[in-house]
């Protein structure tokens, strides 16, 4: 997934800009700051999820994170590889390392978050 | 050793970490070294070669003069009088109603005259305790901190004692004894190589003046050994079954709970503060103990999570959490209510809801055979 191409929340979380189901996953930024990624819980496949609301928990030895759903819909498929190999999320966030992939409910609500460009300006504050 | 610098104290060795890109973070005062490359990375390279460890932050402290060796042997349980000149050995300083103090490492380095390597956090307890109890001892013994004297590096894993040989040529530190502190002449003054360390592989730690950190720390990493910062540091002690003072260690816990009473000096004569407790506790089973946890998930224990008996109770809680990379699973210390202790398996309450975790006999990896 090309970085340009995604949208950001506040939260450190990337969503694909366009596509009726679309991958989702943490940004670059936030896997360097919680470091070496040791255990990714991942929601249950067919789960209704509201914008804003926690899904996923990403844990390296020293932290738990948690990861809010950039958009409201249904997680229609789950990255099953991170239960053997949870550092493709510090490997590659927005390749191999994406968490789940989501139907967006209400399109409107990608309109709220951020560019790429507008979420590395936010980072380097 | 210290350099006066805003919030913070910074080592000798600050700068070489900010040249080496390490993530600096608060540690008890000091501005110190997270991780560099990455903790598991830095982990594995001290279980599977060697890692460097800067540790100028914690404290040095001399406690010498006349009846030196009848007043430590009062003030700390491990039996210190029976150490010979240039041996060393773990123990603890506690208060009087037997709570831990600090835990700390003690050498003889002559007939009355002892070096503690102390806790960063502690530092001015311990000086303010054992000065305190000095004025009230028979003899003249002085408590001197030497910590801005000193500075300090660990160089642990299979490989180190072969990277020393090749820095120090003409001393085989394979020979050397775990526990044995040597004290060097170096052309930039004297040195002392200890071997002791906090990850469970064989080692020394090297203590030398502040001047002379640089040429050392960068001496080691040209020798290979990998820069290693607190995250590693601190996995490597949990997956050696080690405790760490401020979370498994405090005022309100004795060493007989923590399990250390291997430490203590059992048929020495000289009691010291908390002793009567400490026996009582021995023959009649503590109140509560201290327990080594794993799970079978790759999820880390956290420091805090509740330990529930089988059938649910809550029963303790986990004072150290983590994850071992060479288990690959979720590993603990906390405290369990003594007759649960004698329990084979528990749960433990983390984010995830309760995970059953089976009790195990510290260290959780057999590390270097050297140690």
């Amino acid at each position: 997934m090309e970085e340009s191409k995604l949208l950001f929340t506040k939260t450190h979380e990337w969503i694909e800009a366009e596509g009726e189901v679309r991958h989702c996953g943490i940004s670059a930024h936030a896997q360097e700051m919680l470091g070496d990624i040791v255990y990714v819980e991942l929601p249950e496949v067919g789960r209704k999820v509201k914008q804003g609301e926690e899904f996923v928990v990403v844990e390296s030895p020293k932290a738990a994170a948690d990861v809010y759903a950039p958009v409201s819909g249904e997680v229609v498929e789950v990255n099953g590889a991170l239960d053997a190999e949870p550092d493709l999320v510090n490997k590659g966030p927005y390749t191999d390392g994406w968490l789940v992939k989501i139907k967006p409910g209400d399109p409107a609500e990608a309109q709220e978050l951020l560019t790429a460009d507008a979420y590395k300006e936010q980072i380097e504050e | 050793m210290s350099h006066a610098t805003g919030l913070f104290r910074r080592t000798p060795l600050f700068e070489e970490h900010k040249r080496l890109g390490a993530r600096m973070v608060p540690f008890a005062g000091w501005e110190m070294p997270l991780s560099y490359a990455g903790q598991l990375e830095e982990h594995l390279a001290v279980r599977k070669g060697a890692g460097i460890f800067d540790v100028s932050h914690m404290g040095q402290v001399r406690i010498a003069g006349h009846g030196a060796v009848d007043f430590l042997q009062g003030q700390v349980p491990g039996d210190v009088g029976a150490l010979r000149p240039g041996r060393s050995r773990y123990t603890q300083l506690c208060n009087e109603s037997g709570g831990i103090l600090d835990d700390l490492i003690v050498t003889r380095l002559g007939e009355e005259e002892f070096f503690a390597v102390v806790n960063a956090a502690r530092r001015e307890t311990v000086l303010g305790w054992l000065r305190g109890r000095a004025e009230l001892h028979w003899g003249d013994t002085s408590v001197l901190d030497e910590s801005d004297g000193w500075a300090m590096i660990a160089v642990q894993g299979p490989r180190a004692l072969g990277i020393l040989e090749e820095l120090l040529h003409g001393t085989s530190w394979h020979e050397t004894s775990p526990f044995s502190f040597h004290w060097l002449e170096g052309p930039e003054g004297p040195f002392c190589v200890s071997r002791t360390g906090y990850t469970g592989e064989a080692g020394a730690e090297i203590l030398c003046a502040p001047d002379a950190a640089k040429g050392w720390w960068n001496g080691l990493l040209e020798a290979g050994a990998a820069p290693c910062g607190l995250a590693a540091r601190d996995s490597l002690r949990l997956e050696a079954g080690f405790c760490l003072y401020g979370q498994d260690l405090d005022e309100e816990t004795t060493p007989v709970e923590a399990g250390l009473g291997w430490s203590m000096g059992w048929k020495k004569k000289e009691s010291w503060p908390g002793r009567a407790r400490h026996e009582r506790q021995r023959e009649e089973k503590p109140e509560r103990r201290l327990v080594a946890v794993k799970s079978g998930s790759r999820r880390p224990l956290r420091a805090g999570d509740e330990i529930l008996s089988q059938g649910k109770e809550p029963v303790g809680k986990l004072t150290s959490g983590g994850y071992s990379p060479l288990l690959e699973c979720g590993i603990g210390l906390g405290y369990v209510l003594f007759p649960f202790v004698r329990e084979e398996g528990f749960l433990v309450a983390g984010r995830g809801g309760p995970v059953p975790v089976s009790k195990v006999r510290p260290p959780f990896v057999r590390t270097s055979p050297t140690n």
